[in-house]
């Protein structure tokens, strides 16, 4: 018996709380006549906010010559494409780092999990000289939103969700669409699209799992899905954050070509190598946020 | 009990007794424990890789416990250069999971599986063997192994930690 979306959706009011700055910023961004004091405005009311992305501006990420003291400070140092990045970062990790039980993750293991994936996308959108690499950090960092929602529905049903895979040989988000009626990549979709995200990032949490059928769909951007499920079925297989779920997936070996790159045993191999060395960068941006 | 524990790519060979070695958090990684009943020495890698050859050469001094072929010498060789006897080597490994789609071993993204096979191999061209595998499948695990008495666990995600 399929869960009620309207009740599934009401789970996304607490993170929209955390995500309210964001949501506002990288809406006053995406206007062309973006005023810098409103913006600066917009960010400062949240204070907690504020202290995090000054302490992140003045850690051993950047070293600036001077202090960075307010958010014109910021905003003339780091420019208003990072700054948006450092934002979504920091309420993304405000509501990852709670237990997500129902997927078998501990305290943090969402946010590791991540902020692995999101670090790794850029890497590899330098890669393939993808046009935007920093739009490629936040949609990996993002993919997984809607598990926080679905966690309830997916703890109550762990079982027939697991055997379905299983016994089917079928990903778990297949599996929590045929039980719960909806998976977490199409409730994160549905979340995102309700507040007003980019189109490419909508897509993205909503195929991260299936890039493949993302061609049949209408999207922008196929290569940003197709980053995106590459870095997150490698951050699996290295064990970043996983949960009970996290492994049982298809992987899209075609994204690879797909995206111009060689995919080869000796090619992939390669490409994790270079990966895990990214490993000093994600613990170092973890504890500046 | 301090516990140490390995990043990817690390690796360790102790003595010091108050310490667990640990991995947390395997997947497609390999993670090899090797205990000295006699002299009551471990060693411990977080295995990434099978291979170093695609490593280039300047890395690979400071890579070796990334791969198969290099962690594996890198504690096994070492130990008996430190004076461990063959026969008093407890080895085992756990780790090498593999996704969903991946179960052909062929398929040039499961690296879980050519992990298994790769740290197999070099432990037995070493004329050493496996004492215990707790491999594959879709499962996280975390390994432990006590310095003191060579104590092994295993933990696998949602089940509790057992000794292994
Ligand atoms: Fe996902």
């Amino acid at each position: 018996m399929p869960e009620n979306i309207t009740e599934i959706l009401n789970n996304a009011s607490k993170v929209k709380h955390n995500f309210y700055t964001a949501i506002k910023v990288s809406q006053m961004l995406d206007d062309f006549n973006v005023n810098i004091t409103n913006l600066s405005k917009v960010i400062s009311a949240d204070y907690a906010l504020t202290a995090t992305i000054l302490k992140h501006c003045n850690s051993a990420q950047y070293s600036f010559a001077r202090k960075i003291t307010t958010i014109n400070d910021a905003i003339s140092v780091i420019g208003f494409k990072i700054l948006k990045t450092i934002i979504f970062t920091i309420v993304t990790k405000a509501s990852f780092m709670e237990e997500i039980s129902g997927y078998g993750m501990m305290k943090g293991d969402l946010w590791k999990n991540s902020i692995s994936c999101a670090v790794y996308s850029k890497y590899i959108a330098g890669l393939i000289n993808y046009d935007d690499p920093d739009q490629a950090f936040t949609a990996g960092l993002l993919k997984d939103i809607g598990k926080t929602m679905l966690n309830d529905y997916v703890k109550k049903h762990f079982k027939q969700i697991m055997d379905l895979c299983i016994n089917e040989k079928i990903a778990f988000s297949d599996a929590e669409e045929k039980i719960i009626g909806y998976s977490h990549s199409q409730i994160g979709g549905l979340v995102a699209e309700k507040w007003k995200f980019p189109k490419i990032l909508i897509d993205t949490i909503k195929y991260h799992h299936n890039p493949e059928e993302a061609e049949n769909n209408d999207c922008e951007d196929l290569d940003l899905i197709r980053i995106v499920h590459i870095s997150d079925s490698i951050s699996s297989m290295m064990g970043h954050g996983i949960g009970l779920d996290s492994l049982m997936y298809n992987v899209d070996a075609s994204c690879f070509k797909k995206l111009g790159l060689k995919s080869k045993s000796e090619n992939i191999e390669s490409l994790i190598s270079e990966m895990v060395n990214l490993n000093p960068e994600i613990s170092l941006l973890n504890s500046s946020i | 009990m301090n516990e140490i524990k390995l990043k990817i790519g690390e690796l360790q060979i102790t003595t010091k007794h108050g310490l667990m070695l640990v991995i947390e958090g395997l997947s497609s990684c390999i993670g090899l424990a090797v205990y000295d009943k006699r002299a009551k020495m471990a060693g411990m890698a977080h295995i990434v890789l099978p291979s170093s050859s695609i490593s280039n050469e300047k890395d690979i001094n400071e890579e070796f416990g990334k791969y198969a072929d290099t962690a594996v010498p890198g504690i096994l060789e070492r130990m008996l250069s430190l004076g461990s006897k063959k026969e008093d080597l407890i080895i085992k490994i756990a780790g090498g999971t593999s996704m969903l789609s991946l179960e052909n071993e062929d398929n040039p993204l499961n690296i879980g599986e050519r992990n298994i096979i790769a740290v197999k191999k070099a432990i037995n061209s070493l004329g050493l063997h496996i004492t215990k595998a707790d491999v594959g499948g879709y499962k996280k695990r975390t390994l432990k192994l006590n310095v003191i008495n060579g104590a092994f666990y295993i933990k696998t995600i949602g089940q509790e930690e057992i000794e292994f």
